[in-house]
Parts: structure tokens; sequence; C-alpha cells
């Protein structure tokens, strides 16, 4: 049976109205086809090529072409793309606000990244900041989070939320002389920070759509620290934390049925489990019986969770 | 021969466009309950990251059970391997079975253990012809061909489908004959598929359910523009593409002569365009998706085949390109009736659109064009590739 046949099923036997017949046979039949992530994709991929360009250019032609016309064309992109944004946006909302236009996200994101370029290109010419320079990550983050906030832009966050973690990585560096005490901290510190901004921008009802954006960067970043936290045995926190933060995506994941979580928290529980069991083993043998007992309890685990979250049909 | 019939394959479609339908606002939730308890079948499926986390735990298990049986019984003729290899093969399909015969549908579990006993029987039979290299990897891409097959028709999994091409258009790249014979015999196994799947159509117009027909095509397509893109080969893919698709002692790019030369170049804008015009015509999204994949690849490869200069603006260009592509199609869409032109809008129809494109705002966050900023990175250094080291935004550029 083809699903225009059931739809016509449950039509005349008015399991569905017809109105919802007409709209739905519509897009089965293909008479209604849209094209809508396909453009996106394609806008998408036309600013990384843009952006990774304007790189590169300037990369091999600052000698040839000079500082005034690199950032004078630098500043008119950014200036323009701006300009566009500011002049065509929707009012501020806390509420998911849609683009104006198809092009508008990816303008706005444009802007973004060629700003990166050139406040980059600033900083490694001119040395404003000098010591400092790390505050331009800093800067560059917050003016990201503004325009994401303000034109409820997914894209422009996910930027916001790296440049921040560029940050973290730089200025926690400064304190500690070994490199991977430094990046785990660091990692740590905006692991915890972005989940808590995160949920807290979550509860107070300002685009709650961005909550997961947040959660996920935040929870891969955060699980990877603790795992090497454990796999170099820094501190005998580690361990614990990491179950702590392993349950907590686990059960957050579930209780939300977002299952992506799920899979974090138990590839990387799995992960950290392995090593603090595994640690000074050099036998093969135990090595093996390790991996193919602990891999069933997992498969056991998951079958029983899945059970219960009654996916059976 | 199928393990799923027909009927529940049918259903698990169509309750998944029920799901769909009531995610983009269609169908009250009611309604859409009310559909789905009348599309029940007697499968057990679960989520999609619950899958891949038991397709990868089963695959661990599997790896590590067989390894132990060999560290048992540290096997050193051809014979014991084979041995070995085919038994693990039979156990896995056998638990696969087991798990099928137990009501899992793409459940993660029963389907690594497919895959590992296609694997499994490969790498037994391979071991037969152990003797030269040459006859050992044609066996293993034979085998694993033949393997992917089964799996397709037994168990329905549609990448197992297009792996076993894959495998089977390595072949002609473990032959000793010219680099010309190679592609063409590939290129000649893809067109068959192609035209199987055109006849299969041609006879039946309505694809089956879970016969991933629109999606083997495309794959055929995407081979074809594969096997004669002479310069996407030798400039993108790296050593994996190599590994199987060119012969040991052969150099980076193949001697080849000026009338295949000119063909291919040809060709990698004839296909693109030719499926371009296919997927538009018909509206089959994979098609439409993998013959804008090969134009974009074609627009990238097009300065390397005519011997032109790379330049460094090159990418802006082809970025300007996309941006205005992208935002003509669009208008011109919106300036049709009802903002339609022959059924094609650029209006989201559905919620899916929407999931996919917040999937990829966030694995943005690791594709932008700078890399990721490493703490260590100094203003004083001097000006190098990467326009701007940040995790966002190049801003801690080290120009």
């Amino acid at each position: 049976m083809t699903t225009l046949e059931r739809l016509d099923g449950w039509r005349k036997s008015g399991a569905i109205r017809e109105d919802q017949y007409t709209a739905i046979s519509a897009l089965v039949r293909k008479d209604r086809f849209s094209v809508f992530l396909e453009l996106n994709i394609l806008l998408y991929l036309g600013v990384i090529s843009f952006v990774a360009g304007a790189g590169w250019t300037v990369q091999i032609y600052f000698a040839r072409l000079g500082d005034a016309a690199i950032v004078g064309s630098l500043s008119l992109l950014v200036g323009a793309a701006f300009y566009y944004c500011v002049a065509r946006a929707k009012p501020y909302s806390n509420l998911q606000v849609d683009s104006p236009n198809l092009g508008f996200d990816y303008i706005l994101y444009l802007g973004c990244l060629l700003l990166g370029v050139e406040i980059s290109y600033l900083e490694t010419h001119f040395h404003l900041l000098d010591s400092q320079w790390d505050y331009y990550l800093l800067f560059s983050a917050l003016l990201f989070f503004a325009c994401a906030y303000r034109y409820d832009n997914r894209f422009v966050l996910s930027l916001a939320l790296t440049t921040l973690a560029a940050w973290f990585g730089i200025r926690t560096s400064r304190f500690y002389l070994v490199p991977w005490t430094h990046l785990r901290t660091a990692a740590i510190a905006y692991g915890a920070t972005t989940a808590t901004a995160g949920l807290w921008l979550y509860r107070a009802r300002v685009k709650t759509h961005f909550l997961e954006t947040y959660l996920h960067i935040a929870t891969n970043v955060l699980l990877a620290a603790l795992v090497s936290g454990v796999a170099e045995p820094a501190s005998i926190w580690f361990l614990p934390a990491m179950l702590a933060a392993t349950g907590i995506a686990v059960w957050g994941g579930v209780r939300f049925r977002r299952f992506a979580f799920v899979a974090y928290g138990v590839v990387y529980g799995y992960i950290a489990i392995s090593i603090e069991f595994l640690r000074g083993n050099h036998n093969f043998v135990s090595f093996l019986t390790y991996v193919f007992v602990s891999g069933a309890i997992v498969v056991v685990g998951l079958i029983l969770l899945a059970h219960r979250l009654g996916r059976a049909s | 021969m199928k393990v799923y019939s027909a009927l529940q394959e049918e259903r698990i479609r169509d309750r998944t466009s029920v799901r769909e339908w009531a995610a983009s606002g269609m169908l009250d939730p009611a309604q859409s309950a009310a559909l789905q308890a009348e599309l029940g079948v007697e499968l057990r499926q679960t989520h999609g990251f619950l899958r891949a986390v038991l397709f990868l735990f089963t695959s661990v298990i599997v790896i590590a059970g067989v390894a132990l049986i060999d560290t048992a019984i540290r096997p050193h003729e051809h014979t014991e391997w084979t041995a070995i290899f085919l038994l693990s093969g039979f156990v896995c399909w056998a638990l696969a079975e087991f798990g099928c015969a137990k009501h899992l549908y793409r459940y993660g579990l029963e389907e690594a253990l497919a895959v590992f006993s296609a694997v499994f029987l490969s790498m037994g039979i391979a071991e037969m012809f152990a003797r030269s290299s040459t006859s050992e990897n044609i066996a293993l891409l034979l085998v694993g061909f033949l393997g992917g097959l089964l799996l397709y028709f037994r168990f329905g999994f549609v990448y197992a489908a297009v792996a076993s091409m894959a495998l089977a258009s390595a072949i002609p790249f473990q032959l000793e004959i010219g680099s010309e014979e190679q592609r063409l015999l590939a290129v000649a196994f893809f067109a068959t598929v192609l035209a199987l799947m055109l006849a299969r159509r041609w006879q039946q117009p309505n694809e089956p359910a879970g016969s991933g027909r629109s999606t083997i095509e495309a794959a055929s397509w995407l081979g074809i523009y594969l096997m004669l893109n002479l310069q996407l080969a030798t400039a993108i893919f790296g050593v994996p593409y190599r590994l199987f698709f060119y012969s040991p002692n052969q150099s980076t790019i193949p001697e080849v002569h000026a009338w295949f030369y000119v063909t291919t170049w040809a060709m990698i804008w004839i296909l693109p365009a030719a499926g371009l015009w296919l997927g538009l015509r018909r509206k089959e999204r994979m098609l439409m998706d993998v013959s804008m994949l090969m134009a974009l690849l074609s627009l990238s490869t097009n300065k390397r085949y005519l011997g032109w200069t790379v330049h460094s603006w090159d990418p802006i260009l082809l970025g300007m390109l996309l941006i205005t592509v992208a935002i003509l199609i669009r208008r011109w869409l919106q300036r049709g009736t009802n903002g339609e032109r022959s059924g094609f809008t650029a209006v989201r129809l559905l919620r899916s659109d929407e999931r996919s494109l917040a999937a990829l705002s966030i694995a943005s966050a690791a594709l932008q064009p700078h890399a990721a900023a490493s703490g260590q990175a100094q203003p004083e250094t001097g000006f190098r590739e990467g326009g701007g080291k940040s995790g966002g935004g190049g801003a801690t550029g080290d120009f």
C-alpha cells in the first residue's frame, strides 16, 4: 500500500480532515517540494568559502596590498553586512524570531567571521593591546553573543561559544606551566560556565531554543576535559566528577528525551571507567576480557534503557 | 528472503511520516497518536543516537571476542585463520538472525552483528587466497561486495548496498591493466547498477518502502563521477582512497591519453547537469543533492583540470557564486504564484528541515573556516596561513 492510498483511507474514515489530506497529499505527491534546506546549505558553504578565501588572500597579499587596502576592504564588507542586518532586522523578542529573509542569517554570519579576520589582522600588525591581546577574543565573543541574541542566529551563537572557549584557553594558560593542566582547567571552567549560562537563560525564558547549542558544546568540552583528567591522574576527584557528569548527562538525556546526551554520557563514561580499570594492566588477554565483558554490560544496559523508554511498536 | 515483510516496511515508513507531519503541525497530537497506533508493527526500534551507541559497543564486543579466540588458539597457518574468520562470520550471522527473530529493527545490535558477519566472511575467504596480495585483495573485495549485497537483500541495510558498490568498483584497480581501463571498468559497473535502478523504476514507479532505491541510484551517479574526475582523486582524497583505487606501484597522477582526459573533463560537467535535470524533473531530493555536490566538486577541480593557476581568491569567487545562486533561486521561487514554481518552494514545509539546520549550526562550531585556536597563539609571530586562528571568527589570528 502506498502512502497516498493510506492517506485516502484515513480521509474516508474521518481520521484526518479534508484540509489536512489536501496539505499532506500535496507533499507526498511532490506537488509541493521545498528546497529550503538545500538553499540554506548553499548559503552556508558560500559564506565558509568566502571567508576562507578572504583569509587566504590577506595572508598571501598583505605585503603587496598594504594595511590600508586590507583593513579598508574588510571594514567595508563588515560594515555593509552589519548595516544590512541592522536595517532589515525584525524587532527583538525573547521568543524565536524568524529571519526576515533566507540570506539574512548568513550575511550576519559572514560579517562576524570577517570581523574576526580583521581584528586578528589588526592585532597581529599593530599590537594595539600587546600582551593583553586575548581581550580581542573576549570582545569578539561578547559581540557575537550580542548579535546571536539580537538577530536570533544559531550559527553566530556557535561562533560566540567557540570564541569564548579560545579566550578561556588563552586566559588560563597564563597561570599554569603545564600545557595540559591549563587546557583542562580552562575546558572545565568553560564547560561549567557555558552550561550554567545556557540553563540560566533558558530559565529566564530568553531564546529557549538556544539551550541545546549551549549544552551540546558544553557537555562535550566538559566530559572530554574530565576524561583527560582521569587519564592523567592529576587528582583523585576527576573520576567521581566524571561519573557525576556522565550520570547527569544520561539522566538529563532520558528525562528530556534528548538522546544525544545519553550517547555522550555512555561513551565518555565508558572511556573514563576503562582508563581507570585498566590502569597498570599490561596483560592483553585480561584487556580483551575486560572489553568483552564491559561492552556486554553496556549493551545490556542500553537495551534495558531502550526497552524502558518504550519505543516498542 | 527478506527478514522484514513489505507490509512492515510500509507501516514503518508511514509511521515515520506521520510523526513528521505531526511535528510540522499538519496533524493534531491526538490524530498522530491514533494513526501511529493503527500503524503498529511487531518490531522494536530505538532512537538514532541509542542505535549508534548500540552499534558501536556491539562492534567492540565482537572485535574483542574474536581477538580473544585468536589469543587462545594462536593460529599460525592460513587455514587456521580462515577457520576462525569463517566461524566468527557464521556465528555473527546467526546472532543477527536471532536479533531479527526477536523483532529488532534498525536497533544497532543486529546491524553490527550482520555487518561484522560480512566482514569476517570476507576476511576468511581472502585468507584462502593469501598467497599473493593481488588475489587476496580481489577476494576480499569480491566477497565484501557479495556480503554487502546479501546484507541488503536479507536485512534491507541500504548503506550495505552502497558500501558493496564501493568495494566492487575497487576491484578493477587491483588488476594489472591501464588506469583508463581500470576507471572505465569501474564506471561500467556503476552504470550497470544505475541502469538496473532505472529499469526497476520503469517497472515500478512507486519506490517500495525500505528499498533505498533513490539512495542507490544517487550513489551510482556519484560513483561514476568519482571514477571520472581524475583531478579529484589526486587533489582531494588522501591515502585511504589511493589504497584501494590505485595499484601499489602507480604514481599518484595516472598517465592517460589526451582523449580520455578531455572526455573525463567534459563528463565532470555533464554528469552534475544531467543529474540535476533528472532530480529536478522527478523531484528526487537525493539525486538533486548528489548532483549539487558533484557540481561543487567540478567547480573546485576545474582549474586543476585545465592546468590553470589556482588563486587565493578562487574560494571568494566560489563563495560569491554560491551565495548569489541561492539568493537568485529563492527570489525566483518567491515571485511565482503563492511563492512556488512548478511545485518548488523556498519555504520550509517540514520540521525536519529546521532540525537539520540546527544540527548544522551546532556542527559549525567545529567547521569554521579558521581552525580552533591553540592556547599558545602568539601575536608576535609572522604572517602565516589560516587567516586568523581562533575558535571563532579568527580573532586570535596569527597572521
